[in-house]
């Protein structure tokens, strides 16, 4: 049981679950971002034991290549090292989030790992060129609407910066 | 004698990771004795270049001047700023070093030399290279420093301009070998170099990863006139050793990746593979050394205007007519 | 647990609801917006393992699962993109991002 297979992946699951906690309980936005990045590679690590190696290198190289340094880049530019001052804290809003995130997930417990899904027929063939394929055959409409969603957001967000450029 | 205690050590963890562990230790052996060989080389070369003789004092040639360097770095003191962010300020100059420690595993030295011939071996070696960003931008934050962090945003900056160039030039390799394992793409070469039947993805490419590691024309992040030092400048002793480490080590990763994909890799006629891979890697060393005292500094916009404005629509072109003449 | 454990398919749906609860428990609790932005990304790296982890357990046949999750990248790539430029904006502005003294609109 304890074979190397098994522990990488138990160290994969606990990257995972320690970068979101991280994540959610630290004091500034840069150590949140660093533990966001961590869960992003604990993920990676996840989906190549999911025999996806395809998509664990885009993982990395979107979320963490691409959307972390994003963040990281307007965490520069809107004040990094900014902490929530104490008197805005206050520990009803802890509380309660903590009863929405506990309430949420027994909920769910319940209804996803109580029932048994059945095993799925057929042997796993789904391989980079597979996925290819079917973004090109059956899915190219999602996959051209994606597209134009990007080209969009990358309209809006100059937009949005040449606006505040225009104001001054 | 040696052999039943290698069987038995791969009878309790199986022969796959003894061979992992092999390859690492040989990865971590080539890039020591490639600083140290890239540390004496650069100082000679420019040396050379510019009418003088460079270090001769220390063993002959000053082949021994490398470990005279570390010795002096290693004994400075660790000096630690007062006002850093410490978990950034200490990891920055740790995760410099995981990108280029990844994509030595998927290199092929040789035709049976290679760590682990992964069949997305080139998203590999992409991903972890847009890691290195993350490293450049805690050193940036965790200096408490305005040059560092302006020095950082810059560099990220150009990194991210220079990746897309990259990134598409890679592209058209991968159509044209039709596998993104960097054995198959060795392999797909053995009737022509693809540097002759993709010229223009070769200079792209090159250029491109010549930006990547913030060597000259493209190094203002680090230049010594311009930020003080740039995103490394409250870094000293070791930890400066481990950026520069990380840096040559880059570059060497970069001619052998640019060798991989358009050299045709390890091979060769006569000798071993393995020789004419790091002869064509030290082939491309010594160009990019050579580029440091033959072109002047490029300006920041001019940099990104470079990017943007030529690189990118060059290598869509490019990947468009490769897509083309192939299906044609 | 019989075999491996990653042969399991609910230790990835427990990663997945895990990541999920986070994400909501950082989005209610956390005062700045790009920390809102960021467990944002932890529930959608939490849905995209759980549709990776369906694909390649219950219906193994065909790459849909990934395919989606693929979809999942790009769309929070460009919603991230401009969630980004409007809390600049914001920061611009009102000279802080606090999500909850963001009152007033133009006068």
């Amino acid at each position: 049981m304890m074979n190397p297979g098994n522990l990488v992946f138990i160290f994969m699951v606990c990257v995972t679950m320690v970068g979101a906690l991280v994540t959610v309980v630290s004091g500034s936005v840069i150590y949140a971002m660093l533990g966001l990045v961590t869960t992003m590679f604990g993920i990676a690590g996840l989906y190549i034991y999911l025999n996806a190696p395809f998509l664990a290198m885009m993982q990395i190289l979107i979320y963490v290549g691409a959307i972390a340094i994003l963040i990281a880049f307007a965490i520069m530019l809107a004040g990094p090292f900014y902490k929530r001052p104490k008197e805005w804290t206050t520990s009803g809003k802890l509380v309660a989030s903590l009863v929405v995130s506990l309430v949420s997930f027994f909920v769910f417990f319940k209804l996803v790992m109580r029932v048994s899904w059945g095993e799925g027929g057929g042997v796993f063939a789904v391989t980079t060129k597979e996925i290819g394929r079917a973004l090109f055959d059956r899915y190219a409409l999602p996959f051209e609407l994606i597209s134009l969603l990007i080209v969009v957001s990358i309209i809006g967000a100059t937009m949005l910066a040449l606006l505040s450029k225009g104001e001054k | 004698m040696t052999e039943t205690i290698v069987n038995n050590i791969a009878d309790v963890i199986g022969w796959e990771t003894i061979r992992t562990v092999v390859g690492l230790v040989g990865v971590l052996v080539v890039v020591v004795v490639n600083a140290l060989v890239l540390t004496w080389a650069e100082r000679k070369v420019s040396a050379h270049m510019q009418r003088r003789i460079g270090p001769k004092e220390v063993g002959p040639f000053g082949l021994l001047q490398p470990i005279a360097d570390t010795v002096k770095l290693l004994a400075k003191e660790l000096l630690t700023p007062q006002n850093v962010e410490k978990p950034l300020y200490y990891l920055a100059p740790v995760i410099v070093f995981i990108p280029v420690l990844v994509s030595f595993v998927v290199i092929p030295f040789d035709a049976r030399l290679q760590v682990k011939d992964i069949n997305v071996g080139v998203l590999v070696i992409l991903a972890f290279s847009s890691l290195s960003v993350l490293s450049i931008l805690l050193a940036g934050l965790g200096s408490n420093n305005k040059y560092s962090l302006i020095g950082s945003v810059r560099s990220i900056a150009q990194n991210i301009a220079y990746e897309i160039p990259l990134l598409l030039s890679l592209l058209s390799v991968v159509l044209m070998a039709n596998s993104l394992s960097l054995r198959d793409i060795v392999e797909a070469q053995k009737g022509v170099w693809y540097v002759f039947s993709q010229p223009i993805a070769f200079l792209i490419f090159f250029i491109a990863s010549v930006a990547e590691t913030n060597r000259t024309p493209f190094d203002l992040p680090e230049a010594e006139s311009e930020l003080v030092a740039g995103f490394h400048t409250e870094y000293s002793g070791m930890r400066f050793a481990l950026f520069f480490l990380a840096e040559y080590t880059n570059v060497f990763i970069v001619c052998a990746m640019t060798t991989t994909f358009f050299l045709g890799g390890y091979q060769g006629p006569i000798l071993p593979g393995i020789i004419w891979f790091f002869a064509k890697t030290y082939l491309l060393v010594f160009v990019i050394l050579w580029f440091r005292w033959t072109f002047p500094r490029v300006r920041f916009d001019q940099l990104l205007n470079f990017s943007w404005k030529l690189l990118i629509p060059l290598s869509f072109l490019n990947l468009i007519v490769t897509g083309g003449l192939l299906k044609l | 647990m019989t075999g491996f454990l990653y042969d399991n398919l609910n230790v990835y749906l427990f990663v997945g609801l895990f990541l999920l609860c986070c994400g909501i428990f950082g989005l209610v609790y956390r005062r700045t917006l790009i920390a809102m932005l960021i467990s944002i990304e932890l529930i959608m790296n939490g849905a995209g393992l759980n549709f990776v982890a369906f694909n390649r357990f219950v219906s193994p046949e065909g790459p849909e699962g990934m395919v989606f999750t693929l979809f999942i990248m790009g769309i929070a790539a460009a919603e991230t993109a401009i969630a980004l430029a409007v809390i600049i904006l914001i920061f611009k502005r009102f000279k802080h991002i606090e999500g909850s003294e963001i009152e007033e609109m133009k006068e």
